[in-house]
């Protein structure tokens, strides 16, 4: 990939989540549990998520890691 | 007279005509008995039907109520755009397969006793087996016939026990004995592809054919929820089980490079989440569990048919090889997309609307970890099937060029597509006919905010976090490495020891087991004392000895 | 005309019989052997109909009253041993012109048929008489004429294995002429019946017993019990194909038959089980079978004698069911001679089809045969999902009922083993069904066409019928139940 499209991507994406957390103060919330309706509660979980997922994936990705296409 | 004609019933007539007709004929009745099972689920009243008596027990074939009519719709709907779909598929075996499979997938859902619930249940194994085995990859469905076998024999032991407790409904269930719930749960678990049994399903699913592929995503792991819904709503160790699961599919699905394999991996994944809920138990997770299952059966299956349009390219569908495509096959690429992200849940897709349903749910159950987890997920999804792909997506020509395929492979996965986007579109038209469902929610800002919200903030510490990307293989280790490549082996590779020890310890168990085998043959073969021939005396002896032992025993 | 028919399912194969030996041509006696096998299966279900709506039938030789004559009832027992003569007869004669033609010298074949309705004809005396020394002469009857059908196998090693027959018969029979003689000592009749009824007032004990074990073990021989059944594999082996069909499909049944009806309408099963320690030995002896043989089944290389081991085996779940003496133990015995014998003629007719398609039946040759014979192949899968009990086929309905009978005795340990002898089943099935759908057919091989409609249409028959009452159990454990139900109305 080319690295421009990429930093480009970044770019509209942190536009995306500023907007986004605008948009969360605007909102009327109905929480489940008091903290998931703290504005901002949303970017700030789906980016933890997403981190410890990659963390987890590329812990275990070394570990079980096979090889080529399964011909057997 | 309509209610006792089980939804099955068309479909394996349909099979067994599948084995006798050729051609436009075969293609006819296949079709018109999907079209016939899907008529049979929408106008089924809600009661029970069909019963028959086999062996002592009154067997109910039809039992209607509102989530085997949302299983049964999703099934039926699966088959239609599945056979529809497989119509180019020349293979006579594996359109009489699938007929049997999806039968057996209908029959369980409309099964009103444990018998008949087992009873095809291992019909399903069957016909999944078969669909596997038309695939042409003998080795993967022997594997796979293998772990179903033994799927089965928990089930029939699990039911056995539980009948000889007296118990034949699924509502008793809850009441039978630890040893019926245990087996029972196993063999459903195993069914579902939940972890740690998770393995057998990225084996088999991408080694069937284009066409079987589409049955495999729909039918097995669904029902197994649907069974496990009837028979265990409300058993906390789902959540546990569910969770694991969750997790297992993220991390694989993250790991894979190979298309097929991601769409398996994200089955788990997904049956982790209705697991779960199933766990929780309350009316309103069932419900739940059951319209997340229906959502998913509809854009899995669609994702399936749109992979196996790669297939033709080269029999394999490395993951990013819609790249070169991307001009040539906009429909296929478009499915693929829209299922990628109903699959993550954004808003007006399918996907959303189900997300939507468990989250209240989980919710409103004050299940805080399923409900965590869920919302994670969500993330997880994000990444492994929209953002990798992305920055993984080939690009350059193609070798050679592939166009979308013919109308008869297009018009069921463009169908199902615009099924997803119309869920997504108009909730309320889903969730007004499942009870308890009408009152949810969906399309509210602070719900979109919030999916939005989750997916973006995912997508950009994935890009942020790229120097990571991962780097992953066609095929992955699963637990059935631990026989597939011995366990001695792995551990080997990691520690960089040599593996002569392992070949040395092996030969010695073949050894062993070859003398056992060698001393049977000597007792039992055709020189062996059982199994030669006997000079004629020596029978007559037998007979003399025989008489003489009998009329002892008499007289003392 | 239709009173008469006890007698005439007796006398039809008999002239049949000789009418086939004056004809002496192949074409003729064919025809007759045909007609015989219809009109037995028409006279059995008339019989089957009559029995079930007017209770037994006793019919009287000659008039004479049963204590002086010889007296042939029908009543539940035997039914379905009538039945499943009948209906064999008819289905099996359809496969036999093609069969028998290719594996006999022109000049024999009228004369196989003749012996085919001579053992017919002493098979379904057997069945019918009420009378001992008249079954003893019908014994007789069926055992020269397969020494006879086996001794005309191609194989040379038939003559050594009819002569071994022929000896073991010999002995069983004698043992059995042995025992009748102490019963008519002890009650002055032949009357089965009225053996029964004198039995109770007859004051030589010693002498009921001795006659009850000589009995027993006579006729235990003509079943091949396990360890009396050195003869069978080498009978089933040589004879000619046609034969092993006939006689796997109903020879052992109508001994187990003659066994039921000693035990339990004779002597009384508490008698029975009292007198001698036969429900224990029984159980040992039909476990040995069905594990001993069916072991010896998996290392067999020839598909004839893998099948006839495993009939020594399946004899042996006939034999528990009447072991455990219970209700549902007698219905599994019973229920699984008729299912034995659907799935045992399919097995044997489709490796029939196969000697005359390629003239072996060694177990390599059948490999890579499933896209050979698909249908053929089909058939002999069929029947080995039902020998190993896979539900769905009949297999699995007689096992339910041996498996109920067990744990109704309060021997689940047996139930257990009952399942664990499965898997030696699974094994041998397993291998032949692996070399026939899994295994290419060798390059060298010469091309195979499916067999022959005459040959096709009697194995799927029973294959379908393999299937059809694995799913529909009310007709075939319906007989049973019946049967049994008239079993313990008679046992004391």
């Amino acid at each position: 990939m080319i690295p421009a499209i990429l930093r480009r991507a970044v770019l509209v994406l942190a536009a995306v989540v500023a907007l986004l957390l605008g948009a969360d103060f605007l909102v009327a919330h109905h929480p489940y549990f008091g903290i998931d309706g703290l504005p901002g509660f949303a970017l700030a979980f789906g980016g933890l998520a997403a981190l410890a997922t990659l963390a987890l994936g590329a812990a275990a990705g070394r570990l079980i890691a096979r090889g080529a296409f399964d011909d057997d | 007279m309509i209610e006792a004609v089980s939804p099955a019933l068309p479909l394996l007539l349909g099979a067994a005509l599948a084995v006798l007709l050729r051609g436009r004929a075969r293609d006819a009745v296949s079709v018109a008995a999907a079209v016939a099972a899907l008529g049979l689920v929408l106008l089924l009243p809600d009661r029970e039907g069909g019963r028959i008596g086999w062996l002592g027990f009154r067997l109910v074939t039809v039992a209607v109520d509102p989530a085997a009519r949302l299983f049964g719709a999703a099934f039926a709907i699966a088959a239609l755009a599945g056979i529809v779909h497989a119509l180019a598929q020349r293979n006579p075996l594996e359109r009489a397969a699938a007929l049997l499979y999806a039968g057996a997938a209908l029959g369980i859902v409309f099964a009103g006793d444990l018998v008949t619930f087992t009873i095809f249940f291992e019909l399903l194994a069957v016909g999944s087996t078969l669909v596997v085995w038309s695939g042409g990859r003998r080795a993967a469905a022997l594997r796979y016939a293998a772990v179903h076998a033994f799927a089965g024999a928990l089930l029939i032991a699990g039911a056995a026990a539980a009948s000889a407790g007296g118990v034949t409904t699924f509502a008793a269930v809850a009441e039978a004995g630890p040893l019926a719930r245990g087996l029972l749960l196993a063999g459903l678990l195993v069914n579902a592809g939940a972890f740690p049994f998770s393995f057998w399903v990225a084996d088999a699913y991408p080694k069937a054919s284009w066409s079987g592929a589409v049955f495999l995503s729909a039918f097995t792991t669904k029902a197994a929820v649907y069974g496990l819904i009837r028979l265990f709503p409300g058993e906390s160790a789902l959540v546990v089980f569910g969770a694991a699961t969750v997790v297992y599919g993220a991390i694989y699905a993250l790991n894979t490079r190979d298309l097929r394999a991601l769409l398996s991996y994200s089955i788990v994944g997904q049956v982790g989440i209705m697991l779960m809920a199933v766990g929780t138990g309350s009316a309103l997770a069932l419900a739940a569990a059951a319209l997340h299952a229906f959502a998913h059966v509809v854009y899995k299956a669609m994702m399936m048919m749109a992979a196996g349009g790669l297939v033709d390219a080269q029999g394999r569908t490395p993951l990013g090889a819609i790249g070169p495509f991307r001009r040539s096959m906009p429909v296929t690429a478009l499915v693929l997309a829209i299922g990628a992200l109903a699959l993550s849940g954004l808003p007006l897709t399918a996907g959303f609307v189900s997300k939507s349903a468990l989250s209240a749910a989980l919710g409103k159950e004050g299940a805080a970890f399923a409900w965590f987890l869920l919302t994670a997920s969500s993330a997880a999804t994000f990444l492994y099937a929209v953002c990798r792909p992305l920055l993984l997506i080939e690009t350059g020509a193609a070798a050679r060029p592939l166009a979308d395929p013919s109308p008869s492979r297009l018009a069921p996965m463009v169908l199902l597509a615009a099924l997803t986007l119309a869920i997504g579109f108009v909730p309320a038209a889903l969730l007004g006919r499942i009870p308890g469902t009408g009152a949810i929610a969906v399309l509210t800002p602070d719900h979109i905010v919030f999916q939005l919200a989750v997916l973006a903030a995912a997508a950009l510490v994935l890009l942020l976090a790229r120097a990571v990307i991962l780097p992953g293989a066609a095929t992955l280790h699963d637990i059935d490495s631990l026989w597939r490549t011995p366990l001695w082996r792995v551990v080997a590779r990691w520690l960089g020891r040599p593996v002569a020890t392992y070949g040395r310890a092996r030969a010695g168990v073949v050894a062993v087991l070859r003398n056992a085998l060698a001393g049977l043959e000597r007792q039992h073969g055709p020189q062996g004392a059982l199994g030669r021939n006997w000079p004629t005396g020596s029978m007559a002896l037998s007979a003399a000895i025989l008489l003489g032992a009998t009329l002892l025993l008499a007289y003392i | 005309m239709r009173e008469h028919a006890p007698v005439l399912m007796v006398v039809v194969p008999l002239f049949g019989a000789v009418l086939a030996a004056l004809v002496r041509r192949p074409g003729p006696a064919f025809a007759v052997a045909l007609a015989c096998g219809f009109a037995v299966a028409a006279l059995a279900i008339d019989l089957a109909v009559a029995v079930s709506a007017g209770g037994p039938i006793s019919y009287r030789l000659g008039g004479w009253a049963p204590d002086v004559g010889i007296e042939y009832r029908v009543d539940a027992l035997n039914v379905p041993i009538l039945l499943l003569l009948g209906v064999t007869a008819a289905v099996a004669t359809v496969y036999a012109r093609r069969s028998v033609a290719s594996e006999l010298p022109v000049g024999r074949v009228a004369w196989f048929y003749a012996l085919y309705l001579l053992c017919l004809t002493g098979l379904i005396g057997i069945a019918l008489t009420n009378d001992a020394f008249n079954a003893f002469v019908f014994l007789e009857i069926s055992s020269l004429a397969t020494y006879a059908m086996i001794a005309l196998g191609r194989d040379r090693r038939a003559l050594v294995a009819a002569y071994q027959y022929l000896i073991i018969g010999t002995i069983g029979a004698t043992f059995y002429v042995i025992g009748v003689g102490f019963l008519f000592l002890a009650t002055g009749t032949l009357n089965l019946s009225l053996i029964a009824e004198r039995l109770g007032e007859a004051e030589a004990a010693r002498a009921v017993v001795t006659g009850l074990a000589f009995v027993l073990v006579g006729i235990a021989m003509k079943v091949a019990l396990f360890p009396l059944h050195l003869w069978l594999p080498n009978a089933y082996a040589y004879a000619p194909s046609f034969a092993t069909v006939f006689l796997g499909a109903t020879a052992t049944k109508v001994a187990v038959y003659l066994l039921f009806r000693y035990v339990f309408s004779v002597f009384g099963a508490a008698f029975v089980f009292e007198a001698l320690p036969t429900g224990a030995l029984l159980i040992a002896l039909s476990l040995a079978a069905a594990f001993g043989a069916s072991t010896v089944a998996i290392f067999q290389s020839d598909v004839k004698r893998l099948l006839a081991y495993s009939s020594v085996g399946q004899i042996g779940y006939a034999t528990l069911g009447l072991a455990l003496g219970n209700a549902a133990g007698l219905t599994g015995g019973l229920v699984h001679l008729l299912n034995h014998a659907m799935m045992k003629g399919a097995a044997f007719m489709a490796v029939g089809a196969v000697v005359f398609r390629l003239g072996t039946c060694r177990l390599e040759a059948f490999a890579g045969l499933g896209r050979a014979m698909p249908a053929t192949m089909a058939a002999l899968t069929v029947a080995g999902l039902g020998l190993i009990g896979v539900p769905g086929t009949a297999g699995f309905v007689s096992k339910w009922y041996l498996i109920k009978g067990a744990l109704e005795a309060g021997m689940p340990w047996l139930a257990l083993l009952i399942v664990a002898s499965s898997i030696l089943a699974l094994l041998y099935v397993g291998r032949l069904v692996e070399l026939i759908w899994l295994r290419p057919r060798p390059a060298d091989a010469a091309p195979v066409a499916e067999a022959p409609l005459e040959l096709l249409l009697p194995t799927l028959a029973l294959a379908a019928a393999t299937i059809w009452f694995g799913l529909d159990t009310r007709f075939t454990a319906g007989l049973a139940q019946a049967a049994t139900v008239g079993l313990f109305g008679g046992a004391r």
